[in-house]
C-alpha cells in the first residue's frame, strides 16, 4: 500500500450514502436533498461551503449523502476520530463499505472541484421536482435560451458571450425544468477555462457586465452546438423529436426517472425552436443568436434537416447535412 | 415469423409529428417518424409486411411492402420488436434510385427516419472531466487484493 510522503498535505475526499454512519458537522439542503459535510480540518469548511449548490440552506434533517474531507499532514491535531495514518483510513473504508473515495490529492483546489462536481451531480440526480439537463442557460426577451452539452462543447464560453451581449445569466451548468416546462436558474458563478485549458476560474456574471435571472422562464430556444476552430455557423432547424433527444442526451436523471423526465421535456420541445450547428468563436455567434431570437426565430431559421439513406440491408438512415438557406 | 412490437418496458410519448419510444431496460430513446411509429404499432404478430402495407394505404400512406420491410428491419435492429426478424432475400429488390422515388411519393425519406440515443448515466451527463476522475478513484485500488486506499497522486 502506498504511503504518504512525509510533510506533504494530502486531501482525501469520500462520499457516503444512507446505511453508513452519517454523522455530519454541517447539514444543508440543496434542491430537496439533505447533504452532510464533515472534515478534520476546520480551515477547509469555508472552502467547502463556497462550493455548495446555489440556494443551499442549513437544515437539521438527517443527511442522505455525507461528504468527508480528510486532511493529513497538516499542522492541526486530528479530531473527529480521524488519524494521520493510512491504516486508520483503511479501517474507515473497511467499516463503511458503501463509501466512495472521490479524490486523493495534494491539491486542495482539485479536491474542492471534485467535491462540487460530485455534489451537484448527486443533487441533480436525486431532485424529484425538477429535471436537471446539463446545459447553459440565459434569459433573453422573456424566454430561456438553453445550450445543452458537456463542458467540452464550449458551452460556458458561449454562455459568457451571450451574457456579455446583454442576456441574463441563468446557468453554465444545468437547465432546471419544472413540471410546467419553465426553466429555473442554477446561478452558480461561471467556470471559465483558463487560456491553457487546464483549469477554470470562477467568474460572476456581473464581472461580464451581466445580471442574474431569478424568475423561471418559458423555454424559447434550444441551441445544439459544439465549438470547432474555424467552423462556420450554419444552423438548421431540428424537429421537436430531435431536440428532445439532444436534451435527453444530457439529462442527469433520465435512467432513474424516465417517465417524468420524458413527459416534462416533451412538453417543452413542442413550444421551442431548436437549431443545430457547429460554431466558431462564441463572440461572433452570440450577437447573431440574440438578434435572431429577438425576432420570430421560427421565421429566421428555416433550414430544415434533410437526410440521406443507405438502402443496403442494414437499413441505416443517415442524417445528412442541412440544405437550403436561412432567411438572411 | 410475423413481427410483434415490444410494449412492455417501452415508454411512449407522442409529439406532433414524431413519436418518442424510450426503452427503459436498455436505456435508449428512439425518435420515430409518424409512419414508422404507425408500422410499429401494426406489428401485432398477426400481420405480414404485405398486410401492414395494405393497412397503411387505406390510411392514405402510399407505402408498399418493400418500404414496410425496410422499416421492420430498422425496428428490429433498434430492438423495438419482440424478436429479431430476418429480411427475406427478395424483400428489397428496388434500386436505390427507385427507393428514393418511392420515398418521395410518400413525403420524402423523413417518413422512414428513426434516430436513437443511449440515455446517459448521471456521470456521462455531467460536465466533462470530473467523472473521469471519479472513475479512476473508484476502481484504482491501492493493492489489488482487498479494498484499500486508491491512489491517484498525478490526478
Amino acid at each position: 500500500m502506498a504511503s504518504f510522503t512525509s510533510g506533504t498535505v494530502e486531501y482525501a475526499l469520500f462520499r457516503e450514502a444512507p446505511g453508513d454512519h452519517l454523522d455530519s458537522d454541517l447539514t444543508f439542503r440543496a434542491f430537496g436533498l439533505p447533504i452532510g459535510i464533515r472534515t478534520n480540518y476546520a480551515p477547509a469548511v469555508s472552502h467547502l461551503l463556497d462550493r455548495l449548490p446555489p440556494g443551499s440552506k442549513a437544515t437539521s434533517a438527517r443527511p442522505e449523502r455525507l461528504y468527508r474531507l480528510h486532511v493529513t499532514g497538516h499542522d492541526h491535531e486530528p479530531d473527529h476520530g480521524f488519524a494521520n495514518d493510512e491504516n486508520e483510513i483503511a479501517k474507515i473504508l473497511d467499516k463503511n463499505a458503501g463509501q466512495v473515495m472521490l479524490a486523493r490529492t495534494t491539491d486542495l483546489a482539485e479536491a474542492l472541484e471534485i467535491f462540487e462536481s460530485d455534489l451537484q451531480l448527486q443533487v441533480a440526480e436525486m431532485c424529484s421536482d425538477k429535471v436537471f439537463v446539463h446545459a447553459g442557460v440565459v434569459g433573453w426577451k422573456g424566454k430561456a435560451i438553453v445550450v445543452p452539452g458537456t463542458s467540452s462543447a464550449g458551452k460556458t464560453t458561449l454562455i459568457a458571450s451571450l451574457v456579455r451581449g446583454g442576456a441574463t445569466y441563468y446557468s453554465d451548468e444545468y437547465a432546471l425544468f419544472d413540471d410546467e416546462g419553465r426553466v429555473h436558474p442554477y446561478a452558480r458563478p461561471l467556470r471559465i477555462r483558463t487560456v491553457d485549458g487546464n483549469s477554470r476560474i470562477m467568474c460572476q456574471p456581473e464581472m461580464l457586465g451581466g445580471s442574474r435571472g431569478v424568475e423561471p422562464l418559458p423555454l424559447g430556444f434550444i441551441v445544439v452546438t459544439q465549438y470547432r476552430s474555424g467552423a462556420e455557423w450554419q444552423p438548421y432547424r431540428l424537429s421537436p423529436g430531435k431536440a428532445l433527444l439532444a436534451l435527453l442526451r444530457n439529462t442527469v436523471s433520465i435512467r432513474r426517472r424516465p417517465h417524468s423526465c420524458l413527459s416534462t421535456l416533451c412538453n417543452v420541445v413542442t413550444s421551442a425552436v431548436a437549431v443545430q450547428s457547429v460554431r466558431g468563436e462564441a463572440d461572433e455567434i452570440a450577437p447573431l443568436l440574440l438578434r435572431e431570437m429577438q425576432e420570430d426565430p421560427r421565421e429566421v431559421f428555416v433550414r430544415e434537416e434533410t437526410v440521406q439513406f443507405d438502402t443496403t440491408l442494414g437499413g441505416n438512415y443517415v442524417t445528412g447535412c442541412a440544405q437550403g438557406r436561412n432567411s438572411r | 415469423m410475423l413481427p410483434v412490437a415490444r410494449k412492455e418496458g417501452i415508454h411512449v410519448e407522442q409529439l406532433p409529428e414524431e413519436v418518442i419510444a424510450y426503452d427503459v431496460a436498455r436505456h435508449k430513446a428512439h425518435c420515430l417518424s409518424l409512419t414508422t411509429a404507425s408500422i410499429w404499432r401494426k406489428c401485432d404478430g398477426q400481420s405480414t409486411a404485405e398486410d401492414i402495407a395494405a393497412r397503411l394505404q387505406k390510411e392514405g400512406i402510399k407505402a408498399d411492402e418493400e418500404m414496410v420491410w425496410m422499416v421492420l428491419h430498422r425496428l428490429s435492429k433498434i430492438e423495438l420488436l419482440q424478436e429479431r426478424i430476418s429480411l427475406p432475400e427478395d424483400a428489397i429488390l428496388s434500386s436505390r434510385r427507385e427507393l428514393m422515388k418511392k420515398a418521395a411519393a410518400v413525403g420524402g425519406v423523413l417518413f422512414l427516419l428513426t434516430a436513437t440515443i443511449s440515455a446517459p448515466t448521471p456521470a456521462q451527463a455531467s460536465s466533462g472531466g470530473h467523472h473521469h476522475h471519479h472513475k479512476e478513484h473508484r476502481f484504482e485500488w491501492g493493492n489489488g487484493q482487498q479494498p484499500g486506499i486508491p491512489t491517484n497522486r498525478n490526478a
